[in-house]
């Protein structure tokens, strides 16, 4: 078993990079101060990542959070979740070519920049990799490590994903890469719900507004069609334990404080979303698009 | 404990007073002489939270809302309820029944064998302070979006035992999303954080914590769910005050400094638990 699960690992983690899991270094001025590097991820239980050119996140493979032991089991066959994914899937197909399908086409890229402007409504004012390069460093480590923490547990439950089963459109281009690498839990819920949860510890009167948009970027993946809305609950979960284990990080926490520090001065001075086509993004992504 | 610091002595009350946490309550203020008995139907006092009601997140709009009556989750939570009733006498049914008590003491115990060190409010006073006053936060915010929704419990809907006596009072509250699930997932991650290397055995034990409330009858599943969203948010938010993470930072030192001088659990009970943490709670 814990071989075979190697195998498995090894051959996602060849396609992760092409499945939009990495997390983009921002163009322009880069972070000035990459965290302290940390002791490469070592093999454990012989079923570790083979990702030999991993770059170090936060965590290693031995302190990321097992998400496969933390989560509940994908749904099985046979029950009424995996059920009720399969109806979710096929209702939701009917959105395509809605503005809420062109939002979750816009939710897959997952670079700092893309991010940040997807957020800007619910943070209030513009952030850019070149305005917060501490944050786009604690950032983009930090998605190092929802990328391990996901694959590990994906490979684990081996779900499918829903247009493999079911026949229907999807937001973004059919790839071999998207197809090998399963459903549950998304890589995506775990890391925009990882997102919203930092930047609302920087931002803690805006957490309502962000943990919305959050909450709406996995469920772009479901109107997508990319992962079935299970997977969207269990990366919520695995989102929110990555971030406990990311602030248990010394590391994190001072970079977490800089980074603070830097939103707070540029707050000040940042420009403003426009305020009409905010209201108009904020109503398109605040309802649930799909009954869960 | 009684005659300590005040820090202690806070810690006691903590511990006495902090009987009932989910309640849309107003938070009294300093509590008075307390009750030591645990009486699941008293009234509940409640330490003062860090959030004030303009910090608080609005939890109604972070999380998606309640089923509809007759939709697919819907239809889903009433076979979870229906199923789980079979659990009435087993072992995962008495530790949801343990699960559902939310003194410090019984919660922190429940968390101790996830953490790998017995911890009592005595022995982690500032922990068992912080805890309180995160469940006052939680609970609020909680409540706040149980009123939002008005979703009914499960057991007054379908007919089946709950793992805890005190019907009449639930049936007053509300069911989503789940105050426990909420809390317990909350203490889970601030637990995680100060233990980090201890993050999996503590989030699946906050995990199976939330579970407990549909395996009880208390909850519908979707509101076990939506409560770890909850629980999440009102985390992260207090991660933006200062006095928290200040307490954080003491709440670190005195766990690092109890796990290095505490006695373990008992590893056969710990065993037994784990067993039952890693078990799939209801598979539907």
């Amino acid at each position: 078993m814990r071989s075979i699960v190697a195998i498995a690992v090894s051959a996602l983690a060849a396609t992760a990079v092409a499945a939009g899991l990495t997390f983009a270094q921002p163009a322009g001025p880069g972070p000035q101060t990459p965290p302290a590097p940390q002791t490469p991820p070592a093999p454990a239980n012989g079923a570790a990542m083979t990702t030999a050119a991993r770059t170090p996140g936060y965590l290693t493979a031995a302190t990321a959070p097992d998400a496969a032991l933390i989560l509940p089991p994908a749904p099985l066959e046979g029950t009424e979740r995996y059920a009720q994914d399969r109806a979710i899937f096929r209702a939701t197909r009917i959105l395509e070519g809605t503005p809420r399908w062109a939002l979750a086409q816009s939710d897959n890229a997952q670079d700092a920049r893309s991010m940040y402007r997807g957020f800007a409504c619910a943070i209030g004012f513009e952030v850019t990799p070149e305005t917060a390069p501490r944050l786009t460093t604690l950032l983009t480590t930090a998605y190092r490590d929802a990328a391990l923490t996901t694959i590990n547990a994906k490979t684990i439950f081996l779900r499918k994903r829903p247009f493999l089963q079911d026949a229907g459109n999807i937001c973004i281009p059919r790839t071999d890469t998207l197809a090998a690498n399963p459903d549950y839990p998304s890589g995506h819920a775990t890391w925009g719900w990882a997102f919203g949860l930092i930047l609302s510890e920087i931002l803690p009167d805006r957490a309502t507004a962000i943990l919305t948009r959050a909450r709406s970027t996995g469920e772009s993946r479901v109107v997508c069609g990319v992962h079935n809305a299970s997977a969207i609950e269990a990366g919520r979960t695995n989102g929110a334990g990555l971030v406990a284990a990311l602030r248990g990080n010394p590391q994190f926490r001072a970079d977490l404080e800089a980074a603070r520090a830097e939103i707070t001065r540029l707050r000040a001075t940042a420009p403003v979303p426009d305020a009409e086509a905010c209201r108009a993004q904020i109503a398109l992504y605040s309802p649930t698009p799909y009954p869960y | 404990m009684r005659t300590g610091s005040r820090i202690i002595t806070g810690a006691a009350l903590a511990a006495a007073l902090f009987v009932a946490g989910v309640q849309a309550q107003p938070v009294p203020a300093p509590a008075p002489a307390a009750p030591v008995a645990v009486d699941p139907a008293a009234p509940p006092i409640r330490l003062r939270g860090y959030f004030t009601p303009q910090t608080a997140p609005d939890i109604s709009r972070i999380i998606a809302p309640a089923p509809v009556e007759g939709d697919a989750r819907d239809q889903r939570d009433r076979a979870i309820f229906l199923a789980t009733r079979a659990l009435e006498g087993t072992d995962r049914w008495r530790m949801a029944a343990s699960d559902d008590l939310l003194p410090m003491t019984n919660m922190l115990a429940n968390f101790s064998c996830a953490v790998g060190a017995e911890i009592t409010p005595a022995k982690a006073p500032i922990l068992a302070m912080l805890l309180a006053r995160v469940g006052t936060d939680s609970g609020l915010a909680n409540a706040n979006a149980k009123n939002v929704f008005r979703r009914q419990r499960p057991f007054l809907r379908d007919a089946g035992n709950i793992c805890v006596a005190h019907r009449d009072r639930l049936a007053l509250s509300l069911d989503y999303p789940s105050g426990h699930a909420s809390y317990g997932w909350a203490i889970g991650l601030v637990l995680a954080e100060l233990a980090p290397d201890r993050s999996v055995p503590i989030l699946a034990r906050a995990r199976a914590f939330a579970e407990s409330r549909a395996i009880c009858g208390m909850h519908n599943a979707s509101s076990v769910e939506a409560g770890r969203e909850a629980g999440a948010a009102v985390i992260a938010a207090l991660h933006g005050n200062d006095e928290f993470r200040a307490d954080m930072d003491r709440a670190r030192a005195e766990l690092a400094a109890l796990r290095a001088a505490a006695t373990a659990p008992d590893a056969a009970a710990c065993a037994a638990e784990t067993a039952l943490v890693n078990a799939p709670a209801y598979p539907l």
